[in-house]
């Protein structure tokens, strides 16, 4: 078959010219021994919109909303703040899980822990330790370790979980670091939550060596790992 | 040098832009392929599969995320071949994602890897599709002799297939500088999860007599005709120098076997006139000899030391992740302003006499940009491929291709993946 109008080859195939989409017609081509290399049916699919996206319109909304009506209404921003992190925290519990496929679990739910004591820690401070007190001293030490005791349980029954949850307490040891200086400044009693959580960590994270310390060394590496400076030649 | 058993690459010095720069409708990524002289015998290539992986330990990874840069790490699952069922070059879900940044697919008579272009560039991928594709026939039972042009599948992976061949070259010599001025820009309006492709095949013999004439290689003929129908269907508005991207292999300059991305880009193009009166001709001259300046080693050099530079600059690499993502997403867009669309050409594809006679021809398809056109032409035998690929139904700058090349004298045989069942695959 050829196009005329384009003057090209086709296949015999085609009934239209894949360039102009006049007919093609019945002709020798000029370029002998060639076969149509064929491309499968395909039905075509929109993308469903990204429900992040969504989920950002929705928080945008709300939170511009809240800051206006807490404006006009003379109330304190503390409401305003406690919809704006609370909408978040209610997104990364109830829907993002939906959203998950063939993904790692662990960064979204280290990502969603992270969401969840922003929350509370603003409670807390906006509250004046009434509504949520002691957040910062002992429900979020509570939260890594009950984090840590999924990371135990999971790599019991699925030992590459350890190596994949190895670069996860090294930032567990940081908020056990953090957590100790602010206890430390704020002078409260709850010092020990923290330390707690440390010797917790520690335990985990000696527990993942001895299970598999090699992979996890190197998961590590890999996470933290920074382009090294190249000397020129 | 045997390779020591890595369970994870940092990316190479041009990769690392590439997962920043993708998005959920785009991943860059292109793909190798050969249509065959029989169908696909789908057990049998899985076999293949199977048996080259260990050889090339660097493309059968996942992307992953660090906390401040990108790798590539050995996949948990192994590659299983897909049937082809959906537009060629469209993303799959690779952040954090369990699924290998390589694809094997199979139609009818094709079989094409695709690949995320943080693993490797085309010159490499190709070694890898020879590789496989020798071992698929060695399978259904055809003697294929060892030969220079298929790695050995026995041999073990070396450091210096796995090396960033970047780095290695890095000297103290003077860098290149980014500055360039901007191009025109064609865009097309994307349609979403589509991608249009055509496959413009063309005899060496019809080209070559013509570049000879003219005094030009047949990549700066194509790149012409190329520059020529972007100017043909741009707005009379248009003020500005139409550039295209044309990428070029650095291993042959600097001996480097490195399997993994060692390429650069060289932007040429000419300002043309608004009236749209410039020839064909007149753009010829505008780019002959312009392809051959910008392969010259000293600019290869430059541009080697300046992307290293760039990438030792204490705070790029100590910079976060999200931050990075949103500062080299600014730097990958401006980089595009540079040039309109990219077209690759990866050369003669040489292989033993024994494989190349069940071998129809080869297909590279770009996936570029979902708003620009993608063109890679490559050649097996007495044939160039020409493939362009658009993700809309504007086509018409690769219509005035063609057409400019048949009024050239030149034979043109078109295939697409669209249309040639009438009522079929119709929108």
């Amino acid at each position: 078959m050829r196009c005329n109008n384009c003057n090209v080859d086709l296949g015999e195939e085609y009934t239209t010219c894949p360039l102009c989409g006049e007919n093609a017609v019945q002709d020798e081509p000029l370029i002998k021994n060639q076969r149509t290399a064929q491309y499968p049916d395909v039905t075509t699919k929109a993308y469903h919109q990204n429900p992040f996206v969504v989920f950002l319109f929705i928080w945008a909304v709300t939170a511009i909303g809240s800051l206006i009506y807490c404006g006009a209404a003379g109330k304190s921003n503390y409401l305003a703040g406690i919809i704006t992190i609370g909408v978040a925290c209610i997104w990364s519990l109830f829907f993002r899980p939906v959203f998950i496929k063939q993904l790692y679990y662990g960064n979204y739910l280290v990502a969603d822990a992270a969401v969840i004591s922003v929350f509370l820690i603003y409670i807390e401070y906006k509250s004046g330790n009434v509504l949520v007190p002691m957040a910062s001293s002992i429900y979020i030490p509570v939260l890594i370790v009950a984090a840590l005791i999924a990371i135990i349980i999971g790599f019991i029954f699925k030992p590459e979980l350890g190596r994949r949850a190895a670069p996860y307490t090294i930032w567990f040891l940081i908020c056990g670091i953090v957590g100790i200086i602010y206890v430390l400044a704020s002078k409260n009693e709850y010092l020990y939550m923290w330390l707690a959580e440390i010797v917790f960590t520690l335990l985990t994270f000696g527990l993942i060596m001895i299970i598999d310390g090699k992979s996890a060394i190197e998961e590590i590496k890999a996470k933290f790992s920074i382009q090294q400076k190249v000397k020129a030649k | 040098m045997k390779q020591k058993t890595k369970n994870w690459y940092m990316l190479d010095n041009a990769a690392s832009i590439y997962p920043y720069s993708s998005n959920r409708d785009w991943i860059c990524g292109y793909r190798i392929g050969f249509v065959m002289k029989e169908d696909i015998k789908p057990d049998l290539l899985q076999r293949a599969v199977n048996e080259i992986a260990p050889r090339f330990p660097s493309y059968f990874v996942q992307l992953r995320f660090g906390y401040f840069w990108p790798y590539l790490e050995k996949a948990e699952k192994p590659v299983i071949i897909e049937k082809e069922s959906n537009y060629p070059v469209l993303p799959t879900p690779r952040y954090y994602s369990k699924v290998p940044a390589l694809r094997v697919i199979y139609y009818k008579r094709r079989l094409c890897l695709e690949t995320f272009h943080g693993i490797a560039d085309g010159g490499a991928t190709i070694e890898v599709l020879k590789a496989l594709t020798a071992q698929y026939l060695k399978l259904c039972g055809v003697e294929i002799p060892d030969s220079e042009y298929i790695m050995d599948i026995s041999a073990e992976p070396t450091d210096e297939e796995v090396e960033d061949s970047f780095k290695k070259n890095y000297t103290k010599d003077k860098s290149f500088s980014r500055k360039e001025s901007v191009s025109y820009q064609h865009k097309v309006k994307p349609i979403p999860n589509y991608n249009r492709v055509f496959h413009g095949i063309v005899p060496v013999a019809d080209i070559k007599p013509i570049c000879r004439e003219k005094g030009i290689t047949i990549t700066e003929m194509l790149a012409a005709v190329f520059i020529y129908s972007l100017y043909k269907n741009s707005p009379d508005s248009n003020k500005k120098a139409i550039k295209i991207s044309i990428p070029i292999s650095l291993r042959p300059f600097f001996n480097s076997n490195s399997m993994r991305n060692f390429s650069l880009f060289t932007n040429i193009g000419a300002k043309l006139k608004d009236d749209k009166s410039s020839t064909l001709d007149e753009i010829i001259d505008a780019i002959k000899g312009k392809l051959v300046d910008g392969t010259a080693k000293d600019v290869l050099q430059g541009n080697i030391n300046l992307n290293v530079s760039t990438a030792n600059n204490l705070l790029v690499r100590i910079m976060p992740n999200g931050i990075k993502k949103f500062v080299l997403k600014i730097g990958y867009k401006n980089g595009q302003q540079k040039y309109a669309c990219s077209l690759s050409n990866l050369g003669i594809c040489k292989m033993p006499e024994e494989m190349k006679a069940h071998i129809d021809r080869m297909d590279v398809i770009l996936g570029g940009p979902r708003d620009a056109i993608g063109c890679a032409v490559n050649s097996i035998d007495e044939n160039l491929n020409i493939s362009f690929n658009v993700a809309s139904k504007q086509t018409e700058v690769v219509k005035t291709f063609f057409t400019t090349m048949t009024s050239a004298g030149i034979r043109v045989r078109v295939e697409s993946n669209d249309g040639y069942r009438r009522n079929q695959n119709e929108m």
